[in-house]
């Protein structure tokens, strides 16, 4: 324990830095991921195509091989990141694919019959999207988006492995100068637990907002 | 003599090799309604989406108070009017449907307040002094804050009539309105629809009901396989089918 407390600077340095760098790529890859979602709607295979594939290669591939092509390869093309920043760039492309599929799903849940009301009442594109589309969008997509993040959290554990001082990081360096790692172990499984809460929390009240705000989900049913 | 509102010129609509309209022409005078009937697949509902351009026809032409709504004229050609040009004539001819479609984020309040103000542009307030007067108008003041899955299918489709006057069109298009609605809630539709056509709006109503046809309709059009095989007063039309194919089809719905 007296380890524990000695490295607590540490410790909290680590989840802030792992918080602050989770949070920035999660608000990255929903906005691209959502736009680029929303864009191969309305320009077809042209963007649809391409954005499959780019999904199809970053959900495939291992969150390690990613970082590590960020953090090695990238260095070799005249881009070096350093550690911090080829985890948020590796994390922000993963997440991109994600998110891009989630809403990609979401989109394709509205009924087209609301696509033919709003035409029919003389909404333009945006408006519609905007307006009818994406609070529509919004209420089917949250599940599977803290769903998704709740297991990205843990995957920022990885950025250990190019040098990211994170939570997993200090933990295996504290345990190295430890004669008790069970504790150290659980501390920082108890921690990335607190993230995962925070955002299955998050879900909720999102859930609960959009519900109050825009009805619920699959109100849109004929009677 | 009332004038032609709309006026539909040898209208096709094909999708890839199958025709569904075959050449169609009818006028919609200012202040009438007019009833289409025929069997399911004999495009009475292409044809409605065609007269407020969510279908674009194929081939044809439809005049919109003696313009086309359809092509516009450059340098001597006629070019096909893209789906922004045709967003302000959607609001003019106006849609009901069959399954209602209201926003379902939306309290019945907001789904009708939506388009006028997002689309139109008019002030809030007065929007919504409007969209209360048609609430009460369709008898729904007490429903204005629920959102459609607490309303019924009858108040879900009064809530898209009042819909769709808020945005003050000049012809209402019905495109089956009755017929997912359990029998006695047909009804409260039909008298608001009833009562619209007494204060002179002019209606296009694709119907199955041939009691509002008979009593309501000034004009009755009966489709089969994409042409209009029967047209004129509908007591007369309906009285004394002339063609197999109505008389078949009245019998189906009397049934």
């Amino acid at each position: 324990m007296d380890v524990l407390f000695q490295q607590w600077p540490r410790f909290m340095s680590a989840l802030w830095l792992t918080v602050w760098m989770f949070t920035l790529v999660t608000i990255v890859s929903t906005l691209i991921g959502a736009a680029l979602a929303i864009l191969a709607e309305r320009f077809g295979p042209v963007l649809g195509v391409p954005l499959r594939i780019y999904a199809w290669i970053f959900r495939g591939v291992p969150e390690l091989v990613v970082l590590l092509i960020c953090y090695l390869a990238l260095p070799y093309l005249g881009l070096d990141l350093g550690s911090v920043g080829s985890a948020i760039l590796a994390f922000t492309l993963i997440g991109i694919a994600f998110q891009s599929e989630i809403f990609r799903a979401g989109l394709a849940s509205v009924d087209a019959r609301m696509i033919e009301a709003s035409r029919g009442l003389g909404m333009g594109w945006w408006l519609m999207t905007r307006r009818v589309i994406v609070p529509q969008v919004l209420r089917v997509s949250v599940p599977s988006w803290a769903t998704f993040l709740a297991g990205n959290v843990k995957a920022f554990a990885l950025a250990s492995a190019v040098a990211v001082t994170e939570i997993m990081t200090v933990t295996r360096q504290t345990m190295a100068i430890s004669k008790d790692p069970f504790t150290l172990i659980l501390f920082a499984g108890f921690l990335y637990g607190a993230i995962a809460s925070v955002l299955m929390v998050l879900e909720i009240v999102i859930s609960r907002y959009l519900t109050h705000r825009y009805g619920p989900a699959n109100g849109g049913g004929a009677a | 003599m009332a004038l032609p509102i709309l006026q539909i010129r040898d209208v096709t609509k094909s999708y890839n090799t199958l025709q569904v309209l075959k050449g169609i022409s009818f006028d919609v005078l200012e202040g009438t309604v007019l009833g289409i009937i025929g069997a399911s697949g004999s495009g009475k509902s292409t044809l409605l989406r065609c007269l407020n351009m969510l279908v674009p026809p194929t081939e044809g032409d439809i005049l919109y108070q003696g313009q086309s709504v359809v092509s516009r004229r450059v340098d001597g050609r006629d070019v096909k009017k893209s789906e922004r040009e045709l967003l302000l004539y959607r609001t003019q001819v106006s849609m009901v449907f069959q399954s209602f479609n209201l926003f379902p984020h939306m309290t019945a309040l907001e789904n009708i307040m939506e388009a006028p103000v997002h689309v139109l542009r008019r002030p809030r307030a007065e929007v919504r002094e409007e969209a209360l007067a048609l609430l009460d108008k369709v008898r729904l003041s007490h429903r204005r804050d629920q959102y459609p899955h607490r309303l019924s299918g009858g108040e879900q489709q009064r809530v898209a009539i009042a819909r769709a006057l808020c945005m003050r069109p000049r012809v209402l298009l019905f495109d089956e309105v009755t017929s997912a609605l359990d029998p006695e809630l047909k009804g409260e539709v039909l008298t608001v629809m009833r009562d619209l056509a007494a204060e002179g709006m002019t209606m296009v109503s694709v119907s199955h009901e041939m009691g509002f046809i008979r009593n309501v309709a000034d004009e009755v059009v009966f489709m089969e396989h994409g042409v209009i095989a029967e047209k004129g007063n509908p007591k007369e039309v309906l009285g004394d089918p002339q063609t197999p194919g109505l008389q078949s089809f009245l019998k189906s719905v009397r049934d």
